[in-house]
C-alpha cells in the first residue's frame, strides 16, 4: 500500500490547507460498509427467493426476478465507492478541519477542532491487514459523527487524533482553560507523554467475562435471530435430540424407559443446566476477550484515551472536561469479587449506545480503591471519594416496596380467585420485599457539595452516580400525590448525554423543604457558572 | 398536605385578570408592563394578593451581585409566577385533544365491553359505549382545563422556571446559562389569539427541550430575547 505522497507528514506537524485524500484502499471499506446495510436483504433474496422457485432453474438474467440482479447492484455500489474516493478530500486548517465530499452535490464541511468532543479510531481485522483505520470525529449532541473518514492509513489517523488533542489542549486562551490547565499540571506534572492510568491484564479480563452476563445477551440475540419468521426454525429439535439420546442409552425397551425415566431425566436436566451455565460463562469470557483484550486507559495532557479489542481494535479519546457524569456500578457478583465498573457519560455520539465507538466505559473492572483513584486523577475538583454523604429520612422505606407489593397483592387476588388458598402464596414474598426496601432505604445516600452532585442507590447492585456542578443542565422538582401526602419531593438533575437506561441522577424521597432549598441553591450556582462542555 | 411554595392549590383569581392583560398578576398597576422595571428581582413589588411570590424567594440564599444578570427590562413580571393568559384556554385545551380522544376511545371501549359481557345486547352496548366515550372526553377536557390553571412560568435573575401539573406536579428550572437555543412557534389557532409557544433547548437529555405553551406573544418574545441575550453573553467570553 503506497500512501498518497506525504499524507502522514502533512497531517503531522505543519498545518496545511492542501486537500488530502483518504487511503487508496478506502473504496473497499466504503463498499463493505454499504454492502453491510444491504446484506440481510441480499441474503433474504438469495435464500427465500430460491425456496419460492420450485423448478430450481439455474440463475440467469432472462427472468425478471433473477437471483443475479443483486450482483448488478453490488457492481453499481463498487463503482460509486471508487467515485466517492476521488471526490472526498480533507484539509487541515489553522484551527479547523475542512472536508469536501459529495458525488453530485458537493459539500464543504468545516469542523473547528475545539468542537470535536470524541475521536474514535476503529480497526477491524481487514483494516489491520491493510494497515488502515476508520476515523470518526464526533461533536456534542449530534447523533451522527461530524465526519467519518473511511479509511485513513493508521499513521494519518493517529496524527489526526494528536492534532485534535493538541488543538483542544492549547485551546482558546480563556480564563477557564487556564484554570483547567493549572489544575491539570498540579495533579499531573507529566503533560508530555501519555500516562497509563489502567491496563487490564488477561486475568482481569477473564474475571470480567465470568462476572458479566454478556453470554446471556448473546444467547438472547441468537434466540431472537432463530425466531425470525423466515427461518422456520424447528423448536422441537432439541427435545427430539434428547429423546433420541435417551433411547440410545437405554434401548428401545418401553418398560425400562418408563422405569428409568424420572432419575434419568433429572440427571439429564442437571447435566444440561450445568453445561448451559458453563457454556454461558465461557461465551461471556470469549466475548469479553474479543471486546476488551488489551484494555488500556491512558492520559495525555487533558485527553484520555481508551484502547481495546482483540481482533478489531477500537481507540476512542475525549478531553477530560467533556466528561458529563460518572457512574460506578457494583453488582452482587462484582462485590463478592471485590470489583467495580466505572463508566462516564459523554455528550457526543448519543445515537449509538453500546457500539463501543464513543468512550463510555472508563474501566470495565477495577477494585474499589482503583476506581476511587481513577476518579480522583481525572476529576480532582470533585474531591472524590471524600464526599460528605447524607442520608434520607428512613421512614419512607415502604414507598420503595409499594409498587412491587401492589403487584403481588393483585397477583395473589387473581390467583386466589381461581385456585383458592394456594393462590395466596405470593404474599409470602411480602416480608422479603419489605426487607429489601428497608435495606435500600438505609443504604441510599446523596451529596451536594460546591463542586458535585452525587447519589448512591441500591442494595444487591449498588450504583454511585455523580456529576460536576458545571455539567448540570436543568433542575426539576417533582411531586407525586404520594409525595405530597408524605411531605417529600424528588429532585431530578439533568446532564448531557445521559442514557435513559442507567441509574438517574435523582434524589428521591427528600423532605419537600430540603428539596426546595437544594433546587434553589443549585439553580443559583448554575446561573453563576457558564456552561462548559 | 404540604405543597410547593407558593401553594398551587391557591391559584390567582383568573377571573380578576382582564382578558388582554396578564400582567396585573405580576406587576404593580402603576407600572406599564412594557417599561423596564429597573429593580432587582428581590425588590419585587409587594406581592399580588393571592400569590405567595415572596415565599418562593424565601428559600434562596441571598446573594450579592447576581451575575451575569438578566437585563432588567426583560424580567417580565419580576420574580413572580405568571399564569398563562386566560384567552389561551381554548388553544391549550385544543392542544391536548389527542390525549382527550385517546381517553375517550379507551373509556368508550371499556364501557362497551363491560356492557356487552353483562347484557350481550348490541343496542345497549352501542349506547353505553357512546356514553362512556363522551364521559371520557368530558373528563379529559376537564383535566386539561385544570392543567391549564396549574401551568405557570417565571423568569428571574437565574433563568426560566416552568411549573405544571396538578396530581403530578413538577417544576423545571433552566438556568439562563444553560440555554442552547430558543424556538418560538405560533400555530394558526395561536395567531388568532396573539399567543406563542416558547421552546427552550438545553444540552440535557431528559429536559433537552422545555416547552412553555400558549404564552402571550409579547411575553414570549421578551422571554426569548432575555434568554438569548444570555446565550450571546456566554459566546462572547
Amino acid at each position: 500500500m503506497t500512501d498518497p505522497a506525504g499524507t502522514s507528514d502533512a497531517v503531522g506537524d505543519t498545518p496545511t490547507d492542501t486537500p488530502q485524500r483518504l487511503h487508496p484502499m478506502s473504496w473497499l471499506f466504503v463498499l463493505l460498509a454499504q454492502l453491510r446495510q444491504y446484506l440481510i436483504p441480499l441474503i433474504a433474496l438469495f435464500v427465500l427467493g430460491r425456496k419460492d422457485s420450485p423448478g430450481r432453474a439455474p440463475p440467469s438474467w432472462d427472468r425478471w426476478d433473477s437471483e443475479l440482479w443483486p450482483l448488478l447492484g453490488v457492481a453499481v455500489l463498487a463503482a460509486s465507492s471508487v467515485w466517492r474516493y476521488f471526490t472526498y478530500g480533507y484539509g487541515i486548517g489553522q484551527d479547523a478541519l475542512r472536508i469536501r465530499s459529495g458525488v453530485l452535490s458537493r459539500s464543504l464541511r468545516i469542523i473547528p477542532f475545539a468542537r470535536i468532543h470524541n475521536v474514535a479510531i476503529e480497526q477491524t481485522l481487514l483494516h489491520r491487514l491493510f494497515g488502515v483505520a476508520s476515523v470518526r470525529l464526533e461533536s456534542a449532541g449530534s447523533e451522527r459523527p461530524e465526519a467519518e473518514m473511511r479509511v485513513l492509513s493508521m499513521d494519518a489517523a493517529i496524527a489526526l487524533e494528536a492534532l485534535v488533542r493538541r488543538h483542544t489542549t492549547v485551546g482558546p486562551p480563556s480564563a477557564v482553560a487556564d484554570a483547567q490547565a493549572r489544575s491539570t499540571s498540579a495533579t499531573a506534572p507529566a503533560v508530555g507523554g501519555p500516562v497509563t492510568l489502567l491496563r487490564l491484564p488477561l486475568r482481569e479480563i477473564v474475571l470480567q467475562g465470568l462476572l458479566s452476563n454478556r453470554g446471556l445477551i448473546a444467547l438472547g440475540a441468537v434466540f431472537a435471530a432463530l425466531a425470525q419468521p423466515g427461518l422456520n426454525f424447528d423448536w422441537g429439535l432439541p427435545w427430539r435430540l434428547t429423546e433420541r439420546l435417551l433411547r440410545r442409552t437405554i434401548g428401545e425397551d418401553q418398560g425400562a424407559l418408563a422405569r428409568a425415566e424420572p432419575l434419568l431425566l433429572a440427571t439429564y436436566g442437571a447435566l444440561v443446566l450445568v453445561c448451559a451455565l458453563v457454556a454461558l460463562r465461557l461465551l461471556s469470557v470469549a466475548l469479553t476477550l474479543l471486546q476488551d483484550h488489551g484494555f488500556t486507559l491512558t492520559r495525555e495532557g487533558r485527553r484520555i484515551t481508551v484502547e481495546r479489542g482483540l481482533v478489531s481494535r477500537v481507540r476512542a479519546s475525549i478531553s477530560r472536561r467533556r466528561i458529563q457524569a460518572w457512574t460506578v456500578r457494583e453488582p452482587l457478583l462484582h462485590r463478592l469479587a471485590h470489583r467495580r465498573t466505572l463508566a462516564i457519560d459523554n455528550a457526543a455520539g448519543a445515537g449509538e449506545e453500546g457500539s463501543g465507538h464513543t468512550l463510555r466505559e472508563l474501566a470495565p473492572l477495577v477494585t474499589p480503591a482503583q476506581a476511587d483513584r481513577l476518579i480522583h486523577d481525572l476529576a480532582p475538583a470533585t474531591g472524590w471519594p471524600a464526599v460528605e454523604w447524607r442520608r434520607l429520612p428512613g421512614s419512607h422505606w415502604w414507598r420503595r416496596a409499594a409498587p412491587v407489593a401492589a403487584v403481588l397483592l393483585l397477583l395473589s387476588l387473581g390467583l386466589g380467585w381461581h385456585l383458592g388458598a394456594a393462590g395466596l402464596l405470593p404474599l409470602l414474598l411480602l416480608p422479603l420485599v419489605a426487607w429489601a426496601a428497608r435495606r435500600k432505604a438505609e443504604l441510599a445516600r446523596w451529596a451536594v457539595t460546591d463542586s458535585l452532585v452525587a447519589v448512591k442507590e441500591g442494595w444487591l447492585e449498588r450504583t454511585w452516580r455523580f456529576a460536576e456542578l458545571d455539567k448540570l443542565q436543568a433542575v426539576e422538582l417533582s411531586r407525586s400525590p404520594i409525595d405530597r401526602g408524605c411531605g417529600t419531593a424528588t429532585l431530578w438533575l439533568d446532564t448531557a448525554g445521559a442514557s435513559g437506561l442507567g441509574p438517574p441522577l435523582r434524589i428521591a424521597y427528600l423532605p419537600a423543604a430540603e428539596a426546595q432549598r437544594l433546587a434553589d441553591i443549585l439553580t443559583e450556582a448554575l446561573a453563576h457558572r457558564p456552561l462548559r462542555w | 398536605m404540604t405543597e410547593f411554595r407558593p401553594d398551587p392549590d391557591d391559584p390567582p383569581a383568573r377571573g380578576e385578570a382582564p382578558p388582554s392583560g396578564e400582567e396585573p398578576a405580576a406587576a404593580p398597576p402603576d407600572v406599564p408592563a412594557d417599561l423596564p422595571e429597573g429593580t432587582s428581582p428581590a425588590a419585587a413589588p409587594p406581592g399580588p394578593p393571592t400569590r405567595a411570590g415572596s415565599a418562593s424567594q424565601g428559600g434562596l440564599p441571598a446573594s450579592g451581585p447576581v451575575g451575569p444578570p438578566i437585563p432588567a427590562d426583560a424580567t417580565v413580571g419580576a420574580s413572580d409566577w405568571n399564569p398563562l393568559p386566560a384567552r389561551a384556554l381554548p388553544v391549550f385545551v385544543a392542544g391536548e385533544l389527542p390525549f382527550a380522544v385517546l381517553l375517550a376511545l379507551m373509556s368508550g371501549a371499556a364501557a362497551s365491553v363491560l356492557t356487552f359481557v353483562a347484557t350481550s345486547s348490541v343496542g345497549r352496548t352501542f349506547a353505553q359505549g357512546l356514553a362512556g366515550a363522551l364521559l371520557g372526553l368530558g373528563w379529559a377536557l376537564w383535566l386539561s382545563v385544570r392543567r391549564f390553571a396549574r401551568t405557570f412560568w417565571r423568569l428571574d435573575a437565574h433563568g426560566l422556571s416552568v411549573r405544571e401539573g396538578r396530581l403530578w406536579q413538577r417544576e423545571i428550572r433552566v438556568p439562563a446559562t444553560r440555554v442552547q437555543h430558543l424556538d418560538l412557534t405560533r400555530g394558526p389557532l395561536q395567531r388568532g389569539r396573539d399567543l406563542a409557544t416558547l421552546v427552550v433547548h438545553t444540552a440535557g437529555s431528559r429536559h433537552d427541550a422545555v416547552t412553555v405553551p400558549d404564552l402571550d406573544a409579547a411575553d414570549a418574545e421578551r422571554l426569548r430575547d432575555a434568554l438569548s441575550r444570555q446565550v450571546d453573553r456566554d459566546l462572547d467570553d
